[in-house]
């Protein structure tokens, strides 16, 4: 590791908690209706869209029906998102004639599996693409389609966490707010304002905006290129603020075009942990205890360090075996050293490892490297960080309730260890909540390990519309545990909500939408249902005063507790699949193998 | 709409049908989550 390294990551978790104060404080007025610096412009515009759509600001919702609502608005966006795919060749905004007789050649089929597994992927905040976006979608559909779905589903992220807080922030309570304006003012207040700001730095660093026809060029070796255009500026930005990270080109944010500097490489990474930071301290605000909300921030940035450590590490480290054959593999003044396969020379290692724990602590999934590159044990951590449910900050309001759900579960084993009933800030965990948070936890887990189990084995017949005759692990570029990652990975990413691919394995079959789709479905909702009924139940019970025997959640012993469970259920899950994948691995590099 | 596929039309409503079930029996998992 060199000093510089170490310093971008020490700079970036600096910034990160210098602007988790004003941000956190930002959104808790937004969300608690108090006015803000943008209500003077936005208010307007807020009231007329509850107006013209029938929402009535005062009136709030029971945990059922506020989650009926999610549900419903998430139908609503899945059948418009797959129309808009199924359609793209007759509507306009498609210089490039996709989905018509004129597509260009190699272009990509928007075939109904296709057009299932990305409605699902976008509407869940996740972004796998088992596309290539170049390819494949008209500006249009980019647009209109995806890029509204960004903002939609990190409103909804950014609502159901609101709703969790107020769920421990109330008393006596049988509502937790109302979804419908939750969810204009995420996207009115927090996600459009920051959106227009990032795309027009975003502009101003390089990155393309524009309708154009795709340029061709010809090559100083005679031969003829095609340089994909678009409106990336704009579609960029909510990738990243919304930790959606689905990119407009197939490459993501190793593009140039995407991200063209080191500088654009490190604002895209501090997007990512923009809001999930925020709401740490919106939570402490709202329940009216800050020291809980920093509580929440210390143990994230403590995993978020031993993350970025140990990726950076074993990065920088490189491939022994390329040693061994006289690879100059040691860093010096005029070459990275490590493992520099699958990375951009123009962001090397350090920003490379920060930026794939990033993306995978938050559920953004975005990538400026190949994970499938890494060595075994740097491509663990992405791995493990996505398994555990990304709530190192997390996803946009899914980081904060994923900590939450983990802070139920670490008073419970807390109250088990002492004989006492568990507490949370003043709430009595009892049954329910307990109840609620096996269930979300227990359903991802099977989501991950009985899909890539059965992926691993299921064969193909002839002649099938499933996938190609024969097995599905035929359509990996690897084999043995590194064969194995790139499946296991892969539900992982789609149950975790998180998009991004360890690559190495085609996936656009129907075989592989559909139960990544399915995947993508059961990891998003699996979460917020029973999450939303935990915090309903909490809403309604009194707050207890703190006794002597209460645990403190604030202090240093907290913290400890709240990592140790995160890891330590997310090794008790996924350790043997994980041995026969990087693990394994590992060892199997030291011994001279490579796969 | 495309038609690279005999029976897109069938593919389509099986598509779109299993997110409707999907999305049923999520809102009846929440019933159920609610008794509990």
């Amino acid at each position: 590791m060199t000093g510089l390294g170490v310093l971008q990551i020490a700079l970036f978790l600096l910034i990160i908690g210098l602007i988790t104060k004003p941000m956190g404080s930002f959104m808790m007025r937004v969300f608690d209706g108090q006015r803000t610096f943008l209500h003077p412009v936005l208010q307007p515009v807020e009231r007329v869209i509850y107006r013209l759509s029938g929402i009535k600001e005062d009136v709030e919702q029971r945990w059922t029906q506020y989650a009926g609502a999610l549900i419903a608005f998430s139908v609503a966006k899945f059948v418009v998102t797959y129309l808009i795919q199924r359609i793209q060749g007759v509507m306009p905004l498609n210089p490039q004639g996709f989905s018509t007789a004129h597509a260009p050649m190699g272009a990509t089929a928007i075939t109904p599996d296709l057009a299932f597994n990305t409605a699902v992927s976008f509407l869940s905040n996740t972004n796998w693409q088992a596309y290539g976006g170049e390819s494949t979608m008209s500006y249009f559909t980019q647009m209109v389609a995806l890029a509204v779905n960004n903002f939609t589903s990190a409103a909804v992220g950014i609502a159901v966490a609101i709703a969790v807080i107020r769920g421990f922030s109330r008393q006596q309570a049988k509502s937790i707010g109302n979804f419908w304006v939750d969810m204009t003012r995420a996207t009115l207040y927090v996600l459009l304002p920051l959106s227009f700001v990032g795309a027009l730095y975003l502009c101003s660093a390089g990155v393309i905006q524009n309708f154009s026809p795709y340029t061709k060029v010809a090559t100083v070796e005679g031969g003829s290129q095609t340089i994909a255009q678009g409106p990336v500026a704009s579609q960029e930005a909510i990738k990243m603020i919304g930790t959606n990270g689905g990119g407009f080109m197939n490459a993501n944010s190793s593009h140039p075009y995407e991200n063209p500097t080191p500088l654009s490489n490190f604002v895209e990474t501090l997007m990512i942990f923009l809001i999930p930071a925020g709401l740490t301290y919106t939570f402490g605000k709202m329940i009216g205890d800050q020291r809980q909300g920093w509580a929440i921030f210390a143990a994230m940035a403590l995993m978020f360090l031993i993350g970025v450590f140990v990726t950076y590490h074993y990065e920088q480290k490189g491939n022994p075996i390329l040693e061994k054959l006289g690879v100059q593999t040691a860093i010096t003044q005029d070459q990275a050293g490590g493992n520099m396969e699958g990375k951009e020379v123009r962001f090397g290692i350090p920003a490379s490892a920060l930026f794939a724990t990033v993306t995978t602590d938050a559920s953004c999934g975005a990538i400026n490297s190949w994970h499938d590159s890494f060595t075994p044990l740097a491509g663990l951590v992405p791995l493990f960080n996505i398994m555990t449910g990304e709530v190192i900050f997390g996803g946009v309001g899914s980081g904060l309730y994923g900590i939450l759900l983990y802070a139920i579960v670490a008073v419970f084993i807390a109250g088990l260890m002492v004989g006492r009933t568990p507490e949370y800030i003043g709430k009595k965990i009892e049954q329910k909540e307990v109840k609620m948070a096996m269930l979300a936890l227990i359903a991802t887990a099977a989501s991950i390990l009985l899909l890539a189990g059965i992926t691993s084995v299921v064969h193909f017949a002839k002649n099938g519309y499933w996938n190609a005759p024969g097995p599905a692990i035929a359509n990996l570029n690897n084999r043995g545990p590194h064969g194995f990652s790139e499946i296991l990975y892969s539900y992982a990413s789609a149950t975790g909500n998180n998009g991004s691919a360890f690559a190495g394995i085609s996936v656009n079959t129907p075989w592989y939408n559909l139960t990544l789709g399915l995947a993508m479905l059961t990891g998003r909702f699996m979460y917020i249902i029973p999450l939303l009924a935990a915090a309903g139940s909490l809403a309604a019970k009194k707050r207890i005063p703190v006794t002597e025997g209460t645990l403190p959640t604030h202090g240093g012993l907290f913290v400890g507790l709240l990592v140790g469970t995160v890891v330590i259920v997310g090794a008790l899950t996924f350790f043997p699949a994980l041995a026969l994948s990087p693990i394994v691995e590992h060892f199997l590099m030291l011994d001279g193998k490579l796969f | 709409l495309q038609a690279r596929e005999k029976g897109d039309f069938m593919l389509d409503a099986a598509y779109v049908l299993i997110a409707l079930l999907f999305f049923a029996a999520l809102w009846w998992i929440a019933r159920v989550c609610d008794g509990l």
